[in-house]
């Protein structure tokens, strides 16, 4: 019996001596969930040719920031504004040097396919036949980005008109993109890839070149947390190579900054500048 | 070591698991910051949204669960086991998934046909108490169910040979034994629906001043990386979670003619 009970934990103890082996030749990735459709299939792409398991963190971009800190692990952090990842180094979370750009967004409404509503700018949100949601200005990029828009764009009536018939904050991209697919709002404004996220179910309205006032662009950085860094940048590496921003084209992610022209010089990233009113204390 | 010791010891390193827990909050605690949060007008919401919705929530379930489980413990019908392990669907489905079904109802005709009939549940605050229900319902119908098990059926055919009818026999017999088990499972199913997160906010959003419960505070304070703030308002739920549970608890220590 106690010759059992030894072997049991003996080998209790080599699966668990191993299993922290194979964690070793593993990278876990830190992910916006702004980037989570493409990001997954450019993994999937990496470890067939790598045989590197990485293991994703997909959330909203303060959620996984917060993340990091508490459980200091992590190797690969990416996130869909350069301002988030000035916080991060600030927060001690991501090397400054391996910082690296690699995708653009630009901000749009959502809306069903064929647009049934007929929604063809931000005004047309003021309507009181439109069900509207947006991302949290409070934790969610596009949020912050969507509180600023509409700050610049609508008159102060206006505003207070949107902010009552706002349904819902989302607490990220994914969630604003169920809920518009789920029918319960008639339009989201996050950004232009979504509709390469559900091409058979929504459609994209572009805002007029004179309401954008910033585009998102994406980063990526290694974690000072990471045990091996060098397999951190050759991922990253890859996420910028030709084959990782092919997957971010066929999601409807821009490559470059010409291919996010708006019409007007705006700016990439950056803190967005909105009310305070817009978040509860 | 006893059998006795060995059993309190248990006990112990049970209690030392979620102590540490809670003592580990306050690596990030910072002082000033209590106050100011509890008092704030977001959290105060926040607080009575869950203290409401919990209570709403635990007197529907409790309502539905005392005659749905005296059915399962006394009588026989067809579909009875198929009924008896769907109560168990939300043990099994994460709340989340509760979340994502509830959402994907509203999106069916029938759905669509309530909300267009005044009753909105999506992104509203019926909907954190639907979430809650949904949550709770087939786990109070468990546990209510295990309490009539433990009644002698006896007692019910005593009274009736005496000429009490079936509801008599129910109220008169049935309840009063079982009342203790009740309002321990009413405590339990209410525990459950304020600590609820993952139904409430797919269904109900995560809106300050609207549908924020106090659980969602939590999630968007450490949403929003801050960690301080988050440990506050987690503090703000363990104290009025168990001094209420305690209180209760308390209550019924004492005997009932004293």
């Amino acid at each position: 019996m106690r010759c059992n009970l030894s072997m049991v934990i003996i080998g209790l103890m080599a699966i668990f001596i191993l299993s922290g082996n194979a964690f070793a030749e593993e990278l876990l990735l830190f992910c916006g969930a702004a980037f989570k459709k493409p990001i997954d299939e450019v993994i999937s792409l990496y470890e067939k040719r790598t045989g590197t398991n990485i293991h994703a963190s997909y959330g909203g971009v303060k959620i996984i920031l917060s993340q990091a800190i508490l459980t200091k692990q992590g190797d690969v952090f990416v996130v869909p504004s350069p301002d988030i990842m000035d916080t991060a180094v600030e927060k001690g979370v991501v090397h400054k040097g391996s910082i690296r750009g690699f995708s653009y967004a630009v901000p749009a409404i959502i809306v069903h396919k064929g647009n049934p509503q007929n929604i063809e700018g931000l005004k047309d949100l003021l309507r009181h036949d439109v069900r509207f949601a947006m991302a949290n200005p409070e934790n969610v990029y596009i949020g912050m980005l969507t509180a600023e828009i509409f700050d610049r764009n609508l008159s102060r009536s206006e505003r207070d008109i949107l902010k009552k018939k706002v349904l819902t904050y989302a607490e990220d991209i994914s969630k604003l993109t169920t809920y518009l697919i789920m029918n319960q709002v008639d339009a989201v404004l996050g950004f232009d890839f979504l509709k390469g996220w559900n091409p058979d179910k929504t459609d994209i309205v572009k805002l007029k070149k004179e309401e954008v006032i910033r585009i998102g662009a994406g980063q990526a950085g290694v974690m000072t947390y990471s045990r091996d860094m060098e397999k951190a940048k050759k991922f990253i590496d890859f996420l910028l190579s030709v084959d990782g921003q092919n997957v971010f084209r066929k999601y409807g992610y821009l490559a470059t900054e010409e291919d996010a022209f708006v019409g007007k010089k705006v700016e990439i990233g950056g803190k967005p500048e909105f009310a305070e009113e817009w978040i509860t204390k | 070591m006893s059998f006795k010791r060995l059993s309190i010891s248990f006990v112990f390193l049970t209690f030392f698991l979620y102590a540490g827990l809670i003592l580990s909050l306050f690596y990030f605690w910072k002082g000033g910051l209590l106050l100011e949060t509890l008092f704030s007008e977001r959290t105060l919401y926040s607080i009575c949204l869950s203290l409401l919705a919990a209570t709403v929530s635990t007197l529907l379930s409790i309502f539905i669960a005392v005659p749905s489980a005296y059915a399962l413990s006394r009588f026989e019908f067809i579909g009875k086991r198929t009924i008896d392990t769907v109560l168990e669907l939300p043990m099994i489905v994460s709340p989340a998934a509760l979340g994502a079904m509830l959402l994907i109802f509203f999106n069916n005709p029938v759905g669509i046909w309530i909300q267009e009939s005044g009753i909105i549940f999506v992104f509203a605050v019926s909907g954190i108490i639907l979430a809650q229900f949904i949550t709770t319902a087939g786990i109070a119908t468990r546990l209510i169910k295990a309490v009539m098990d433990e009644i002698p059926q006896r007692y019910e055919d005593v009274a009736r040979s005496l000429g009490a009818s079936p509801v008599k026999a129910f109220f008169t017999i049935t309840i009063p034994l079982a009342k203790r088990g009740i309002i321990v499972s009413s405590i339990l199913t209410w525990a459950k629906a304020l600590g609820e997160f993952g139904a409430t906010i797919t269904i109900a959003g995560s809106m300050a001043m609207k549908t924020e419960t106090l659980p969602i505070a939590i999630f968007m304070r450490l949403a929003s990386a801050d960690i301080e703030g988050t440990v506050v308002l987690i503090l703000i739920l363990i104290s009025m979670g168990l001094g209420i549970l305690y209180s209760v608890r308390l209550l019924m220590r004492k005997p009932p003619y004293a």
